[in-house]
C-alpha cells in the first residue's frame, strides 16, 4: 500500500521576519508605488530595445546560414526558439505588447519542429521583419488597427503553415 | 460571494460585537534576501531594480544554475526567482534539484518561476517539480508583487509523498468525499 502523504505546515520564519503592521509595503500595492515601479521598468526600455535588435539580427543571420546549409536545421530551431522566447518575454514587459504577441507567434510556429520548409521559412522571416518594424517605428502598446491586422494575419499564417 | 477586505485604518466590526481598527499587514522587504536566476542579464537586472525599489537590500543574480546553487550553499537566501531558460539545467530541473536533491541546501525555500515559456507541459512540469508560484513573461509589476506577497505573507503547507515534495498544489479547499490519503501532520 502506498505511503500516506505527509502535510508539513507552512514555515513561519520568513513571514515572521518580513510581515508586520508598521514597516514596509501594504500587501496590496499602492497606486503611487505601481507608478514608481513602472518608471523603473521603463527606464530600462532603451537597453531592452538594443538587446532585442541584436537578437533579431542574430535570428536573421541564422536564417541566412540555414538557407545556405551553413547551419543544421535542428540547431537553428533550438537556438532561434530561445531568442523568440526572450523577445516574447521582454517586449510586453517594457511596453511593446506587439513585440510579445509576434514573439509568441514565432515561438508557437517553432514548437516541436525539427525542420522548416522554404514556405515556413518565409513566414518566419515575415514575423522577424514585423518585430523589426514595431521596434523601428517605436509602436508601443497594442498598436492601432493596422498593426492589429498585421498581427492577426501573421497569426493566420502561423496556423496555416505550421 | 464577494469578500471585501477593509482598507488600512478602516473601522470594522468584530465577531463578538464591538468595533476595532483594521490595521493592514505590510512586508518589510529589507529583511528578505532574493536569488534571481536568469541567463539574460537584462531580465535579471530588471527584476533586481524592481526588488530594490521595494526596499530589498540583498539580491544575488546568477546566470547559471550551478552559480545559483553556490549562492544557496554559501549565503542565506529567502526567495528564489528563476527563469525556465537556464543552463546547464533548465528551470524545472533546477526546482526539482532543490526540492528533491540530496545536496539541497533548503528543500522548502519559496521558488517563483518567471519565464517566457508558457507551454502547458512546462507549466505542469514546474508545478509538479514543486514551484511555489509561476508567472509568465511579459509580466507586470503588480503580477510579480502578487507572487511575492503569496510566498512571503501567505505561505502554503508542503506535501511530502512518494511522488511529490513541494507546496500544496490544492489552492482551494473544495469539499471532498473520497478516501483520505493524507497522513496527519
Amino acid at each position: 500500500m502506498a505511503r500516506k502523504a505527509q502535510i508539513i505546515p507552512p514555515r513561519a520564519d520568513l513571514k515572521r521576519k518580513a510581515v508586520n503592521l508598521t514597516k514596509g509595503i501594504d500587501l496590496t500595492l499602492p497606486p503611487e508605488l505601481v507608478t514608481k515601479l513602472e518608471q523603473v521598468v521603463h527606464r530600462s526600455r532603451d537597453k531592452f530595445v538594443v538587446d532585442l535588435t541584436k537578437r533579431l539580427t542574430a535570428i536573421r543571420r541564422a536564417c541566412d546560414a540555414v538557407d545556405q546549409n551553413a547551419m543544421a536545421m535542428p540547431v537553428f530551431i533550438a537556438e532561434v526558439r530561445v531568442e523568440c522566447l526572450e523577445i516574447k518575454g521582454s517586449g510586453g514587459t517594457i511596453g511593446y505588447q506587439l513585440v510579445s504577441e509576434i514573439g509568441h507567434l514565432m515561438d508557437v510556429f517553432l514548437r516541436e519542429k525539427e525542420a522548416l520548409s522554404p514556405v515556413q521559412m518565409r513566414v518566419f522571416r515575415l514575423a522577424v521583419d514585423a518585430v523589426f518594424v514595431v521596434l523601428a517605428q517605436k509602436i508601443t502598446g497594442g498598436g492601432a488597427q493596422l498593426e492589429q491586422q498585421v498581427v492577426q494575419s501573421l497569426s493566420v499564417a502561423v496556423r496555416k503553415y505550421r | 460571494m464577494t469578500r471585501v477586505t477593509p482598507g488600512a485604518g478602516e473601522k470594522t466590526m468584530c465577531l463578538g460585537g464591538g468595533w476595532s481598527w483594521f490595521v493592514a499587514e505590510k512586508i518589510d522587504f529589507s529583511t528578505v534576501s532574493f536569488l534571481v536566476v536568469d541567463q539574460n542579464p537584462l531580465s535579471g537586472e530588471l527584476v533586481r531594480d524592481i526588488l530594490v525599489m521595494l526596499g530589498t537590500q540583498i539580491i544575488r543574480i546568477a546566470r547559471t544554475t550551478d552559480r545559483a546553487l553556490q549562492f544557496l550553499k554559501t549565503e542565506e537566501i529567502d526567495v528564489i526567482i528563476t527563469e525556465y531558460l537556464t543552463e546547464p539545467e533548465n528551470g524545472v530541473e533546477f526546482v526539482d534539484r532543490i526540492r528533491n536533491g540530496i545536496d539541497s541546501p533548503d528543500r522548502q525555500i519559496p521558488i517563483i518561476m518567471l519565464t517566457a515559456n508558457s507551454e502547458p507541459k512546462i507549466v505542469a512540469g514546474a508545478r509538479d517539480a514543486g514551484v511555489s508560484e509561476f508567472l509568465t513573461k511579459p509580466f507586470t509589476v503588480e503580477g510579480l508583487y502578487r507572487r511575492l506577497v503569496s510566498v512571503i505573507a501567505r505561505p502554503r503547507s508542503y506535501v511530502n509523498s512518494e511522488e511529490y515534495f513541494g507546496p500544496d498544489r490544492r489552492r482551494r479547499q473544495a469539499p471532498y468525499e473520497g478516501p483520505d490519503r493524507r497522513a496527519d501532520c
